[in-house]
């Protein structure tokens, strides 16, 4: 008993030790842990895989670099996965960072398609339509940052080029081949197959939810691991088609592309870090228990 | 040394610099805190701000001839969107002690439009939703699983919302008894909370070290 008593005084910089040498060594070690895709991230994988070829989906980017870790991975598995569908992502942000984090996430999921894409192509795992250089502007799209959440995501509903009239780099979008439909029509907030927003606290996913009944296009959403116990109740409600929550989320939806990324890197050292925090806990609570038994006992 | 290797090393050395904050408040440490607060407010108000707000919705749609691009460059001006730019500049008041109420037009404009949207959209999308999702029939024929999680569903949002009626005292056999119920419910979803916080806050720390490891030190 005295030991644990000894522990509760314990300085909090071993604790910050141990936590810290439970995330190195798994990855010094290079330890592999199994992952077992959920149901809402198989939601989320199966709704984008039955898209069909050539379809516009909006990926909003809602997060800053102090987020990236947990939702880049979740970013970066989805916008390879569409890449590998045929489909064309438009990337914006209601985040003032979001371009950059979109610009980012598109130069890593470009990079794995491109190499990958002679081993899927032999492996028919490609969508027929399926080219390896892909074109931005053509194929897929960064149109940066805007402000106002709600209020943008009502403007795009109704016009959508008028909020983007330009991508981030400051080209025109009139211009694009990935803005023009067959049949002329300007495009819209319809043409959308889905849309998904990464999420790292307000303006993201509930703008787009808040708006739903307005535009009526499937929502889906990578959200922290803070997030989940919130946005989950969407899920419930059928208002969101699937959902990756943190970074064991962008770990599953990798299991389910069979690439090897941060995410599912990252699950030994999440696993073993959780291990030595729950028994930080169950020894501080022996202590706590320990320490009141004696109180009691020296009242007595 | 290439643009990218600087970039890593001093990403390293400003992590260091964080991470050092573990064994007490040092002058490093500050250092990067000093330097994170002035790099983001820069960067927002020139490159961000700038580059991919003001100029594409408000500068390039008035002046379309100067500062719009491909077809764009050659359509008329749109001069309602003065009135906005008008609104915006406002704003910049804050900076003045003396004048700083003229801002609040700007201010009031942009509540009044969030809040009449926010509650139309926040009952039509969340609140109605959330209570018709809780409407459950409490026994599920030949699926014991559903009827479990159907009851603790419904008893669970009774029995919160019993504990947040705070007129009336939590006592009694029915109100008193609930309430406690309401208040393990509550627990129970600040235990999850939890520990979704501790899992997000552990991925962030893989993310930097997974930094430090592969893109610094290039050991994994």
């Amino acid at each position: 008993m005295e030991f644990f008593i000894k522990l509760k005084n314990l300085d909090r910089r071993w604790v910050f030790l141990f936590v810290a040498a439970s995330v190195v060594l798994p990855m010094l070690l290079k330890f592999d842990f199994p992952v077992f895709p959920g149901k809402s991230v198989t939601g989320l994988h199966d709704f984008v895989a039955q898209l069909p070829e050539g379809t516009r989906c909006f990926l909003s980017f809602d997060y800053d670099p102090a987020s990236e870790p947990e939702l880049g991975p979740s970013a970066i598995a989805i916008l390879t996965h569409m890449f590998r569908r045929g489909q064309k992502p438009l990337c914006g942000g209601n985040w003032p960072l979001g371009g950059e984090m979109a610009e980012a996430a598109l130069a890593k999921a470009v990079e794995i398609y491109t190499a990958t894409y002679d081993e899927l192509k032999a492996a028919g795992k490609l969508a027929p339509s399926c080219k390896k250089t892909l074109v931005k502007g053509e194929d897929y799209v960064n149109l940066g940052y805007k402000p106002g959440a709600i209020i943008h995501v009502k403007a795009l509903v109704t016009d959508f080029m008028g909020p983007y009239p330009a991508d981030r780099d400051g080209n025109s979008t009139k211009e694009m081949g990935i803005f023009k439909n067959p049949d002329g029509r300007k495009f819209a907030m319809s043409d959308v197959g889905i849309i998904v927003s990464f999420t790292a606290g307000t303006g993201g996913i509930e703008s787009f939810i808040n708006v739903a009944g307005d535009h009526k296009r499937p929502m889906a959403a990578g959200c922290t691991s803070v997030n989940i116990p919130r946005f989950i109740t969407y899920l419930q409600t059928g208002q969101l088609v699937g959902m990756t929550g943190g970074l064991p989320g962008a770990a599953e939806y990798e299991k389910l592309i069979d690439y090897m990324g941060k995410g599912r890197e990252g699950m030994a050292p999440q696993s073993i870090a959780h291990l030595v925090i729950m028994l930080f806990i169950i020894v501080g609570n022996i202590a706590y228990i320990a320490e009141q038994r004696i109180a009691k006992k020296k009242k007595a | 040394m290439t643009t990218l290797t600087l970039s890593v090393w001093v990403g390293a050395f400003i992590t260091l610099c964080c991470f050092s904050f573990l064994i007490k408040d040092n002058p490093f440490y500050r250092f990067a805190e000093h330097l994170f607060v002035g790099v983001s407010a820069g960067y927002y108000f020139s490159l961000i701000s700038f580059h991919q707000v003001l100029k594409p919705n408000l500068l390039a749609k008035i002046m379309p001839a100067y500062f719009a691009t491909g077809q764009a460059a050659s359509a008329p001006p749109e001069y309602s969107l003065l009135i906005p730019g008008f609104l915006g500049l406002l704003m910049l008041f804050r900076l003045s002690a003396n004048y700083s109420w003229i801002s609040r037009f700007t201010v009031a404009f942009v509540m009044g439009v969030s809040t009449g949207l926010a509650i139309v959209y926040s009952t039509q999308q969340f609140l109605i939703p959330q209570v018709a999702k809780a409407i459950r029939p409490i026994v599920v024929a030949g699926d014991y699983f559903q009827s479990f999680s159907n009851l603790v569903l419904v008893v669970g949002s009774i029995s919160c919302l019993f504990y947040f009626f705070f007129s009336t005292e939590h006592r009694g056999p029915v109100y008193g008894n609930l309430a406690r119920v309401g208040i393990w419910f509550l627990m129970v979803s600040f235990g999850a909370a939890f520990g979704a916080t501790v899992m997000g806050r552990i991925s962030l720390l893989i993310g930097r070290f997974q930094f430090l490891l592969s893109d610094w030190l290039g050991i994994v």
